[in-house]
């Protein structure tokens, strides 16, 4: 093996311009449209210069007649400002899934699968790219953008017609929510005629929010006026109250927050730290015993419920987006008409949303809706609190999981030791799948015999996606699956300086003929970051999974315990 | 996990119910297939003798399945499960259809040794498989076992720079003795297999006991550096176990399966004799 270095200039983040051809002129005119004229160019800092970022991260772009512009439950990263024209945004129900035009992850063929077996690099990391050329447009786009998949719907008027929508003019913003908070797409928004539209990539809509407090408050109005009601309408408790109802609980909602809302990473805590210490960091939402005003609940992060025990405090539970706390409190004060104190403890882990329905509006819009059910089961399993199946004696395992923060994870890669024969079976399938490179390290923290590996977790709040300043990183659009871009990498290690869990490894790249790559201009190694992609290009799902022989390995999401329960072998 | 809490079926259970019982199932299910195909026949061995090359080729797929990860053909566990099962029947099968434990003629007695060294080192592995990985686990540390001889330089680094340190601040040379007498043969190989590989500990209760004993020659410093080399000591014991353990099972399958393809050879000539004199 050759370790020849060739010298190549680092990618900066304006080497990945959101539109490579966009011109001063074209950067003209966007600025001169309501939303830029009215910010404070002066308040920008002078390398993010409100010019060079409306140039770098925006673009034009035209969409035709019956085009989607945004698809409900898509991880978009970008958010859109009408610049001529009118679109409609389809409130829920919204459009059938067939008609979203939903394509298949692309998958490898036949023949790529099994050149697998005889094509593995020897060479440790390999990148494709030699050199960006001067100026923009050598790197093409990241695939996953919405661009890519472009759907157009027919009979717009006729679908219009039998939906719910709402229509935005010219000036009008939409998708920052989801944008910036990470979240995936709660509706989908179609022109209903030939539209210009200004796509902001969401590091960009980030810094015009960082830096300019007139654009701050329009978007914390934006979201009053529309995300709230989509918020209150996603929790069970409001799912099917009347439009009217909804409108008054939107007025009587108090948005609060807690935590650092600017913290790159919010779980990280200083080693020595005792579990008291740690507890009492964590900003308190409701305190245990105290008489609870209504319901809370929980738009983004996480939240720890916890109980006192003797001299500490024990946890029984998580919660995460969409859930509440409060609702048994709630229903018994309402039958018995004495206020109830709360049970158990809530506090954010991090940073965390919430909206708190306040008793009164409760009492006279939501609970009597209830379904009785509901309302049993609410009572029984005192807030839907406890992690699902599990008794009181199983308190270790989820002190673990919220210690660590594993609830994170959609797929975590979960390993039983019990039955795992150290053969490494798993290791080689990703190594197999991932051109002879392993994207995983078979090592991890320990709860008795279950050790959650060094492996991408695909959280649902991934914190690795902040900060990364070409949008490298990015969520899958159908699966939601957090995904690193080769091409648009620039090598910078935010994502793997961001992830809590270590899972993102930056590696020294080399050329297809082994030779490594350094920058041209300071000498150091050119880096890219690797980490577990879910094997989604290959047929069957994770090969590391599929390749134990003893069903010691499961990526696991640790919000469907039941699956997880099964694993474990846990009846 | 607690077994107590989480009422995980015992192993013995899950081996009941999972092989031997439908293992015994398809065995009745195939005595019936015998005697239906069999039918009219003076000797059922020729039905047998299929139904048994059938099942090697079924258990010797198991090692190609491992190789093709990359493709949708079930998970690896669940060939396992078919690869114990089809194991588990194929023993009596091969009884009933030799009709003793070791065939007549050299090369049939040949063929029947190496199909039973096949299957006892099968059933070994079973156990081994099941018994192991719990051994491990109950240690405490996990290594991956390339990483094992590194960590124990680094271990033996580590210790002998702190007894050179303390030798050359203290004059005192009683670490030193001991480090060069007693430990430096121990962290320099891996030590004690066989009383790993059965679970005792004799030898390390002697090591830490030896060391305890040197106490009442130290002072407070030194006293400090003994914390640090019993921990080494405990460590590297560790290591070792893992060592072993970890090596057993990779050595019992680097002892199965050429033993699998030397009953191949057995087999395959087996096969070309009973179709030679077929007619």
């Amino acid at each position: 093996m050759r370790a020849e270095t060739v010298h190549i200039r680092q990618m900066d983040r304006w080497d990945n311009p959101l539109d490579p051809t966009m011109s001063p002129e074209q950067v003209e005119r966007i600025l001169a449209l309501d939303m830029f004229r009215n910010m404070d160019a002066g308040s920008f800092p002078a390398l993010l210069s409100l010019p060079r970022l409306v140039l770098n991260e925006t673009r034009l772009v035209e969409y035709q007649r019956g085009d989607l512009v945004v698809r409900a439950g898509d991880y978009g990263s970008s958010a859109f400002l009408v610049v001529r024209g009118n679109v409609a945004v389809i409130l829920p129900p919204g459009l059938p899934a067939e008609l979203l035009g939903r394509s298949a992850p692309k998958r490898k063929s036949l023949f790529q699968v099994l050149r697998q077996l005889w094509n593995d690099s020897r060479m440790p990391e390999t990148s494709h790219y030699t050199s960006p050329t001067a100026g923009p447009g050598a790197i093409t786009r990241s695939a996953g953008r919405s661009d890519s998949t472009r759907v157009t719907l027919a009979n717009v008027d006729t679908l219009l017609s039998k939906q719910p929508s709402v229509i935005l003019e010219a000036g009008d913003l939409f998708g920052e929510i989801g944008a910036l908070g990470r979240f995936p797409r709660s509706v989908s928004v179609v022109a209903t005629m030939d539209v210009e539209i200004l796509e902001i990539r969401w590091q960009g809509l980030r810094d015009f929010r960082r830096y300019d407090a007139h654009f701050r408050d329009h978007l914390n109005q934006l979201y009053r006026e529309r995300s709230l009601k989509a918020h209150l309408r996603e929790t069970p408790v409001c799912r099917h109250l009347a439009q009217e109802l909804l409108t008054d609980l939107e007025q009587a909602a108090i948005s609060e927050v807690y935590g650092e809302t600017d913290a790159n990473n919010p779980f990280w805590r200083p080693q020595g730290e005792s579990p008291s210490d740690r507890l009492a960091q964590e900003p308190m939402i409701v305190a245990e015993g105290q008489v609870l005003d209504g319901l809370v609940l929980i738009q983004s992060g996480f939240a720890r419920i916890s109980q006192k025990f003797n001299h500490g405090h024990r946890t029984v539970g998580f919660l995460g987006r969409n859930r509440m706390f409060g609702l048994s409190e709630a229903l018994q004060q309402w039958r018995t008409g004495h206020p109830v104190p709360s049970q158990f403890s809530l506090r954010a882990i991090g940073y965390v949303q919430t909206l708190r329905l306040p008793y009164a509006i409760l009492a006279s819009h939501v609970l009597p809706h209830l379904a009785p059910e509901f309302a049993q089961a609410a009572l029984t399993t005192r807030n839907g609190t406890v992690f699902e199946g599990l008794d009181r004696e199983d308190v270790g395992l989820i002190e673990f999981l919220v210690e660590y923060h594993y609830i994170n994870a959609t797929a975590a890669m979960l390993i039983n030791l019990d039955r795992c024969v150290r053969c490494d079976e798993c290791v080689q399938a990703c190594a197999r799948a991932h051109d002879n490179n392993p994207r995983f390290l078979r090592k991890g923290r320990r709860h008795d015999a279950v050790m959650v590996a060094t492996a991408c977790m695909h959280c649902l709040d991934p914190v690795c996606m902040i900060g990364c300043p070409t949008g490298a990183i990015h969520r899958n659009e159908r699966g939601g699956e957090v995904l690193i871009n080769d091409r648009t990498c620039i090598g910078c290690g935010t994502c793997a300086n961001s992830c809590p869990y270590g899972t993102i490894l930056m590696v020294e790249t080399r050329d297809a003929a082994g030779r490594y790559q350094h920058n041209q201009e300071t000498g150091l190694p050119i880096l890219k970051a690797t980490k577990c992609d879910l094997c989604l290009e290959q047929w069957g799902g994770p090969a590391c999974q599929r390749a134990c022989p003893r069903h010691a390995l499961l990526r696991a999401n640790m919000w469907d315990t039941r699956n997880l329960r099964r694993w474990m072998g846990w009846r | 996990m607690n077994k107590n809490n989480f009422q995980q079926r015992h192993p013995l259970v899950r081996f009941l119910t999972g092989t031997l019982l439908p293992g015994a199932a398809l065995l009745i299910l195939m005595g019936y297939g015998v005697r239906f195909l069999g039918a009219g026949l003076r000797d059922t061995s020729h039905v047998t003798g299929w139904i048994l090359f059938t099942m090697l080729i079924l258990l010797t797929l198991h090692t190609f399945r491992k190789k093709l990860t990359m493709l949708p053909l079930g998970a690896m566990h669940l060939w396992t499960n078919l690869h114990i099962l089809a194991g588990a029947v194929t023993i009596p099968l091969f009884v009933f259809h030799g009709g003793k434990w070791i065939p007549n003629g050299f090369l049939d007695a040949i063929l029947g040794i190496s199909f039973w060294l096949v299957a006892g080192s099968g059933v070994f592995g079973f156990f081994l498989y099941r018994n192991v990985p719990r051994r491990l686990t109950r240690r405490g540390i996990e290594v991956i076992q390339e990483r094992i001889p590194a960590l124990r330089a680094e271990a033996r680094q580590e210790v002998e720079q702190a007894v050179l340190d303390l030798a050359d601040a203290t004059g005192s040379t009683t670490l030193a003795e001991f480090y060069e007498f007693r430990l430096r043969s121990y962290f320099n190989k891996v030590c004690n297999s066989r009383e790993h590989l059965l679970d005792w500990n004799r030898s390390r209760f002697s090591l830490l006991n030896e060391i305890k004993g040197l106490e009442r020659y130290l002072d407070a410093r030194e006293m400090e550096v003994l914390g640090r080399i019993e921990e080494l000591v405990v460590y590297k014991d560790d290591l070792d176990y893992h060592c072993t353990l970890q090596g057993i099972m990779k050595i019992w399958l680097l002892v199965h399966l050429p033993l699998t393809f030397g009953l191949w050879m057995f087999v395959a000539w087996h096969v070309l004799n009973v179709l030679g004199f077929q007619s």
